[in-house]
């Protein structure tokens, strides 16, 4: 039987992952940016995005742009497969718990 | 304990968000996906549909014109399509604007030399108008042959862009264009107006419309 990853299996960092995921291992989004999208506040995407990083799914990089401070945030390879093992996990999952049901 | 309830009891040390069940898990993943693609990606439906009424509205008024249906002189109906397709470039660059801020790296890197690649390529047809301009006497001959070169470009533009991202609707109204710039080109002076207004228009409203479709049905799979 296949195991959910216990850090992708939360909604919020879920929604990230799945977000992150869909931006691409060789793009980085703007926290800001980030933050519109998954309707988070700073502080609750920071802290799960902290609990992504602490796995090494990943990377929160500061910069500035102009006179501005930015932060990007990008997946790595580590958290692609990962997410990708997870979705797989989830498939298997439901297509058994589907195949007990019938 | 199942590996879905003890993933649960594991996300629960992290946090103290609500546990997640397995549907509840694909539904997410489905919801985020759509809206990160809505905001990574942009309406393309929309953009498809700005470009459909400027072709429609542009190529209908020159059409209109060179029938006499409407009492516009071809000059004034070329100066008003001129004056839409730049309304059009002008909201496609904010649209694609608005998207693409807030994202670095690769994708910006394809996204800024696609658009130079349009920038380039309508800068060598507007050189070539001018040459055409002087060597060709006839108006309508003159505006066949440099609407056949503009609609080359789009469409040749479109099949990159479909492959570059990954958009088969895109690829397939690339390929329509040159099959409808084809035709306007063996419909002659003549007629092709009545190809592009029916055909070209028609090609980017069909676009629109299984774009929006596409986007609206999104992803379902685990």
């Amino acid at each position: 039987m296949p195991e959910l990853d216990p850090v992708i299996h939360a909604e919020s960092r879920l929604r990230a992952i799945t977000t992150l995921n869909e931006v691409g291992e060789r793009n980085r989004i703007a926290f800001t940016k980030l933050q519109k999208i998954l309707d988070m506040t700073a502080g609750n995407l920071s802290t799960h995005l902290r609990k992504l990083e602490d796995a090494g799914y990943v990377t929160v990089t500061k910069t500035i742009e102009g006179r501005t401070p930015a932060t990007y945030v990008a997946i790595t390879p580590a958290g692609t497969a990962a997410y990708a093992a997870y979705r797989s996990a989830l498939h298997q999952l439901l297509t058994t718990e589907l195949t007990e049901k019938s | 304990m199942n590996s879905a309830k003890k993933a649960t009891e594991s996300s629960r040390q992290f946090d103290d968000e609500p546990p997640l069940d397995l549907n509840e898990a694909l539904g997410v993943v489905a919801e985020a996906e759509k809206r990160a693609r809505r905001e990574l990606r942009g309406n393309g439906a929309w953009v498809y549909l700005l470009w459909a009424l400027t072709w429609f509205l542009g190529f209908g008024t020159l059409h209109g014109s060179r029938n006499g249906w409407i009492p516009v002189e071809p000059s004034t109906a070329l100066v008003l399509f001129g004056l839409l397709v730049a309304a059009g470039v002008g909201a496609t660059i904010v649209i694609f604007g608005r998207q693409s801020r807030g994202i670095r790296g690769h994708s910006t890197f394809i996204g800024g030399f696609y658009a130079l690649a349009w920038i380039l390529g309508f800068a060598v047809m507007g050189v070539l108008s001018s040459a055409i301009g002087v060597a060709v006497e006839g108006f309508w001959l003159r505006g066949m042959l440099i609407n056949g070169i503009a609609i080359l470009i789009v469409g040749l533009l479109y099949i990159t862009g479909g492959t570059t991202f990954n958009d088969v609707v895109q690829v397939v109204m690339g390929v329509w264009f040159l099959v409808v710039d084809i035709a306007s080109i063996i419909a002659g002076p003549e007629h092709f107006l009545t190809v592009f207004f029916i055909f070209g228009s028609g090609g980017f409203f069909v676009g629109a419309a299984v774009q929006a479709l596409r986007q609206r049905r999104g992803p379902v799979n685990a």
